[in-house]
């Protein structure tokens, strides 16, 4: 299977704060891969090193086998991932339907329309409010939203960054199966961060913890569960 | 009824200073002490242009407009991009505007030293009034200004609601990481909204003598009220510097010409206040400014 994300060596961080150190990860088409790990422990950073938004130190970051450490931020985008945010991942002031717009920034003007409508098949419960200001959605809408926008740029993979945080039971067990559909339908690869471990272990393929900034085990999700110890040390379930 | 249109002229020209201001603040989130500057190159460009190679002042809108914005877009590059790349924060960026705009009255003040001694100009205090044409019994720097303020107001709406690169702009001041993350260029965009604030306050200092004295300090010495006119305008709508401007310039001029009728002219020269104290009010009572009040009733 070849890597749509291939990561060497990676040793990153903020100017002179240095979080993650020697980490090595693969991705490949249509695999969902989950990176766990108590809070702190740079699994964001990890997320903001493919697309530049942390320092790069050394190592590479490859997406469909080109080296993106030169790339600028912006460009990432084009060479298709898709990045939904913890926090800050809709624009408030903007409807929801200029919101889809923003995220297919990267595609040609006239192949917005028929994205849009793409998309709107994949995540049918943001058809009602497209004309809503994005900033009166409540929190299980507005992640809704993060997730058609993060879209919109007809990813090949998809970076998702604790799609269900702060979300009701309810609202998080619809943004699952929304993620659960996307793999099934689209086959699209992603990079899950999650902290409801119930919840990912029914989608991903692939499980990396990390700890303190170094991946300290890699595996099916099924092993992870089977190691009770670092179940019970790291992700406080038993 | 001369007060009145002073008050009319006064408006619109603090509308097209306040205009790129409000800019700059929407988008990039800089509080930009050097605008002042930028306005006064503005006049400088009129001045010198007019007295090398003839003409109205208004010929040489375009050129005003251009200099000026490749002046704020050099500010932006050089001075603010650099350090804003380092994560700093918008207090730091204000002080990095207030060096740029120290450094520019310096530049400014030798260019009319620079004029003055070598080619005997009065670069030091000019007014172009002689220069302008009438218009239904006014002068033309009344419909010119207005024009300007409009066309600018109409066309960056235009270009906000209805184009791509309108809603990256808007996209920019609301969540700047995010909108890099959708693939929009940031510093080319907050490079382009620079320039275009910067066009606007070369145009309001190109027009700006037309109808007031001018100096190397015009623009350090407006930058306040500049700033009055941004927050009481608010960032929600770039028809508020328009709104702004005009109450301001009317509160400053004619307000206080009726005010020196009243209790003696020993009122005119706190003139300035007015807008300070304008400043003040808002900050309390309408933080949002007039176009977020005026969004929030129609809301």
């Amino acid at each position: 299977m070849n890597s749509v994300l291939h990561i060497k060596n990676l040793n990153a961080g903020y100017g002179a704060i240095h979080v993650l150190f020697d980490i090595n990860l693969d991705c490949a088409r249509g695999e969902a891969v989950a990176i766990v790990g108590p809070n702190g422990s740079g699994k964001t950073t990890l997320l903001n090193s493919i697309f530049r938004l942390a320092d790069i130190f050394s190592g590479s970051v490859i997406l469909d086998g080109t080296e993106m450490q030169q790339e600028k931020s912006h460009k990432v985008t084009g060479r298709g991932v898709g990045y939904l945010r913890q926090e800050g991942n809709v624009f408030p002031g903007l409807s929801v339907e200029e919101n889809l717009k923003m995220g297919a920034f990267n595609l040609p003007k006239g192949e917005v329309g028929e994205r849009m409508e793409e998309v709107l098949s994949l995540v049918k419960p943001v058809v009602p409010f497209l004309r809503r200001t994005a900033g009166t959605l409540s929190g299980g809408e507005r992640e809704m939203v993060a997730l058609a926008v993060a879209l919109m740029c007809r990813p090949n993979l998809l970076l998702l960054d604790e799609p269900t945080s702060g979300l009701s039971p309810i609202a998080s067990a619809q943004i699952a199966e929304l993620i659960k559909n996307l793999k099934d339908k689209t086959g699209l690869s992603m990079l899950i961060i999650e902290q409801n471990l119930k919840i990912l272990f029914d989608v991903v393929d692939k499980c990396y913890l990390l700890v303190s900034g170094r991946i300290i085990f890699s595996g099916g999700p099924g092993e992870l569960q089977c190691d009770k110890e670092l179940m019970r040390t790291y992700l406080g379930l038993a | 009824m001369a007060s009145f249109i002073d008050a009319l002229t006064y408006s619109a020209l603090l509308g097209l200073m306040g205009f790129g201001l409000t800019l700059i603040r929407r988008t990039t989130g800089v509080w930009n002490v050097a605008h002042g500057e930028v306005v006064t190159i503005g006049s400088y460009v009129a001045l010198t242009a007019t007295s090398f190679l003839a003409h109205s002042p208004y010929f040489y809108l375009p050129m005003a407009f251009l200099v000026c914005a490749g002046a704020s877009g050099i500010i932006f590059l050089a001075g603010v991009e650099p350090i804003r790349a380092k994560g700093a924060s918008s207090i730091l960026l204000l002080v990095v505007t207030i060096a740029i705009s120290l450094i520019m009255i310096a530049v400014i003040n030798i260019y009319a030293d620079y004029l003055q001694n070598v080619f005997h100009l009065s670069s030091k205090n000019f007014l172009f009034a002689r220069l302008d044409f009438t218009l239904w019994g006014q002068m033309g720097i009344l419909w010119a200004a207005w024009a300007a303020l409009a066309a600018l107001t109409v066309s960056y709406y235009l270009v906000l609601q209805h184009t791509r690169l309108g809603l990256a702009l808007r996209a920019l001041a609301e969540q700047p990481t995010l909108a890099v993350v959708m693939g929009a260029n940031v510093k080319s965009l907050s490079l382009l909204a620079w320039c275009l604030a910067g066009g606007a306050a070369g145009l309001a200092g190109c027009l700006f003598p037309m109808r007031f004295q001018c100096h190397p300090g015009v623009g350090t010495s407006m930058i306040a009220t500049m700033f009055a006119v941004s927050i009481f305008g608010g960032i929600e709508k770039m028809y508020g510097p328009l709104l702004a401007g005009l109450v301001l310039g009317f509160a400053q001029i004619y307000g206080i010409d009726l005010l020196s009728s009243w209790v003696g002219p020993g009122v005119i020269p706190f003139k300035d206040l007015i807008p300070m104290i304008v400043l003040l009010l808002t900050l309390q009572f309408l933080p949002e400014g007039l176009s977020g009040f005026v969004g929030r009733r129609r809301g």
